[in-house]
């Protein structure tokens, strides 16, 4: 297939008469997209649309022109995806498991096996290729969930939640693995993790109540709230009356004060200095949730 | 393709429910060969004409021996009056009985008021007395039964009954885990967005199904027999069926393969029931593969099949009143034609009965419910891929 673009046209997904997606429009031709809500904002319903695994209520997925369900395998053939939720056959050694993907993406032996050695090596699995995947850790699990998703080198690789279960360590790995593959290839990955995708997204499409409400760069996103991020040092004894005013992003304790920063249009206090815009900042101004780390 | 199948074959007897069924098969394996071997022989004792008794093997090979004598000959009563003098009273009731349901059948009763086969309070002069008086009444009711030993065929009929029962549930039991499992194990999402993971994986999962669902009962059968011949040897191929089954099935079984007229073979019925088990094996198996690919785990799947094949059971038990058989005896005849039914009535009356009211002979009925097995497996088989390919996610 030449080419690699693909359209989601007024995508909608109903439950009832609840709406998981409402009128999703969007082009993706190759990079990497972030796609940034939170839980039951609809990321979900929208990878697996994509993915045609779920029937859209209405509207189109179209990939280079041709609609999904006209495409069949020759779609499936291109799609790289690790579901949120996923499991494995436990008695599956992870390379035998491998070894079953690799069949069912039709990929040849010779290919295959040389493919797997490569990304067992990648996600750190090699030494526990043996080893039954029901002995295997969460993150263990993820990582092979990682590999088999990019096994046949898809021309779109959908990641919904991919860094659930990493260690830091892993996910800076996990973080520039993504940056090579990319590379004339359409990735979408799924988060509520605002630092997995902050530095390696090259769009951030950020979802609410089943709507795509902004996407950009991450300069141009952040650069919407760019003079609305503070940092002010007060009380501890006023915490609660400025989180009932404000948009609380962090509060850092020392003591019997408190350095707080904070999203208000306007210079909330006298003493408050103005800091540079964050994507977390920006993701906390849409949600208008907080996020406290407390060092007391 | 062969590499899908294959896969999935590995994945299906990995699974931990298969091994299971596989462990309790051969639990039985071990079972049938130590019944035959050591149980049945050691209790099997025969007492010669000079009231000698043999026990175990020993007489086993006595008999062999002894039944040399009367190879490819007509039972009549030149042959009943021979082998009371070799085998005893035990052994010649059991031939003459056959002419007392020669009797029954064309609704005359002399030898029934000498030998009562329940009691077996008729002498051997009776006994020889009744059935020469039969032979001048019926010369024709019924086709000469011709003798040979044939213990390796009369302990194989006894153990079909279980082979059949197994390979139907064990198929029921695979069957509903091939598409099932992977909606238990949240890996249906991963294999239906990789390419081959809808129509060839369905192809490939529904092959497997029943390639392991039928492997299992081939093997199971082929196991069975090779223990039953290794132990009785080959005789009895042209044998009546008959004699064989004179042991193992009651008066009813009898009556009706008498009402067939021909005399059918032991390797002639063995072929029959071969082919009606393994069409019962293939369409329970193409149901349970429509019912696991439309369920949404393997609980929900192993539930519904098995419901759907027990409520044939419990309607018949339901409506198994003396009113009902005699207004719609046809009708209840019927039932005979659900497959597990059919393997579970195997020795009983009914399933002679059905197929002889129903299809009149052997024969039609031996094509007939294969080819409505076959049509009806493709067409379910067609259906699961159909179903399986279709797939979306719940939610």
């Amino acid at each position: 297939m030449k080419g690699n673009e693909l359209v989601i046209d007024r995508l909608t997904k109903n439950y009832g008469n609840k709406i998981a997606v409402d009128r999703f429009s969007a082009v993706f031709t190759p990079g990497v997209y972030g796609l940034l809500g939170s839980n039951g904002a609809g990321k979900t319903t929208l990878m697996r649309l994509i993915c045609d695994i779920l029937p859209p209520t209405s509207g189109e997925v179209r990939y280079n022109g041709k609609d999904l369900r006209s495409l069949g395998e020759n779609y499936r053939e291109i799609l790289g995806y690790l579901p949120q939720k996923f499991g494995f056959y436990p008695n599956f050694t992870a390379e035998k498991f491998l070894y079953y993907m690799a069949t069912l993406k039709g990929i040849d032996k010779n290919t295959a096996k040389k493919r797997i050695d490569e990304l067992l090596e990648t996600v750190s699995l090699t030494d526990v290729k043996k080893h039954k995947i029901k002995t295997f850790s969460g993150g263990m699990k993820q990582r092979l969930g990682i590999a088999q998703a990019m096994l046949s080198e898809p021309k779109i690789l959908i990641l919904d939640e991919p860094t659930a279960g990493l260690d830091p360590k892993e996910r800076a790995k996990f973080r520039n693995l993504l940056s090579l593959f990319s590379k004339d290839r359409i990735v979408i990955l799924s988060t509520h993790i605002v630092s997995d995708i902050e530095f390696i997204a090259d769009n951030i499409l950020i979802m609410k109540k089943g709507e795509l409400i902004l996407r950009g760069t991450v300069d141009e996103l952040v650069s919407k709230i760019k003079d609305s991020v503070w940092e002010v040092n007060v009380p501890i004894n006023n915490l609660s009356e400025i989180e009932g005013k404000y948009t609380v992003i962090n509060i850092n304790s020392e003591g019997d004060f408190a350095v707080v920063r904070l999203l208000a249009s306007e210079k909330p206090f006298e003493n408050a200095k103005a800091c540079t815009a964050r994507l977390e900042d920006l993701y906390l101004y849409c949600f208008n949730e907080s996020s406290v780390t407390e060092n007391v | 393709m062969f590499n899908l199948i294959l896969n999935e074959n590995k994945k299906l007897i990995k699974n931990r429910i298969v091994q299971g069924i596989i462990f309790l098969y051969c639990v039985l394996f071990i079972y049938f060969a130590v019944d035959i071997i050591f149980l049945t022989h050691m209790g099997y004792d025969k007492k010669d004409g000079e009231q000698k008794i043999y026990t175990g093997l020993e007489a086993i090979e006595w008999e062999k021996e002894q039944c040399k004598a009367f190879d490819g000959k007509i039972v009549n009563a030149d042959f009943l009056a021979e082998a009371e003098k070799m085998f005893g009273f035990d052994y010649i009731v059991c031939h003459a009985e056959i002419y007392f349901i020669y009797n029954s059948f064309i609704d005359r009763t002399p030898f029934g008021t000498v030998y009562d086969p329940v009691s077996g309070t008729a002498t051997i002069g009776e006994v020889i007395e009744g059935f020469k008086e039969i032979e001048d009444v019926i010369p024709a009711a019924s086709s000469p039964a011709l003798y040979r030993y044939s213990g390796a065929y009369e302990a194989l009929f006894q153990k079909l009954g279980f082979v059949g029962i197994l390979s139907v549930v064990s198929a029921l039991i695979i069957s509903a885990l091939v598409f099932s499992q992977e909606y238990t194990l949240d890996t249906d999402v991963l294999l239906l967005t990789s390419k081959f993971g809808r129509r060839r994986l369905a192809i490939a999962k529904s092959i497997s199904g029943i390639s392991v669902s039928v492997g299992l009962f081939l093997l199971f059968t082929l196991i069975s027999a090779l223990l039953c011949f290794a132990c009785y040897g080959f005789s009895g191929a042209d044998g009546d069926i008959r004699l064989s089954l004179i042991r193992n099935c009651n008066h009813k079984v009898l009556e009706n393969l008498s009402i067939f007229g021909n005399s059918v073979s032991n390797i002639e019925f063995l072929g029959f029931a071969f082919l009606v088990f393994f069409s019962a094996v293939l369409i329970v198996s193409s149901i349970t593969l429509l019912i696991s690919a439309l369920s949404y785990g393997s609980f929900s799947a192993l539930s519904i099949s098995a419901g759907v094949f027990i409520l044939p059971f419990a309607v018949r038990a339901i409506i198994n009143t003396y009113e009902y058989i005699t207004a719609f005896s046809k009708l209840h005849s019927i039932f005979a034609l659900f497959p597990v039914i059919l393997i579970a009535d195997w020795n009983k009356n009914l399933w002679w009965e059905i197929n002889y009211e129903i299809y009149g002979k052997l024969y039609p009925y031996a094509v007939i419910f294969p080819i409505i097995a076959l049509i009806f497996t493709a067409l379910f088989f067609f259906c699961s891929i159909f179903v399986y390919s279709k797939r979306k996610l719940k939610s």
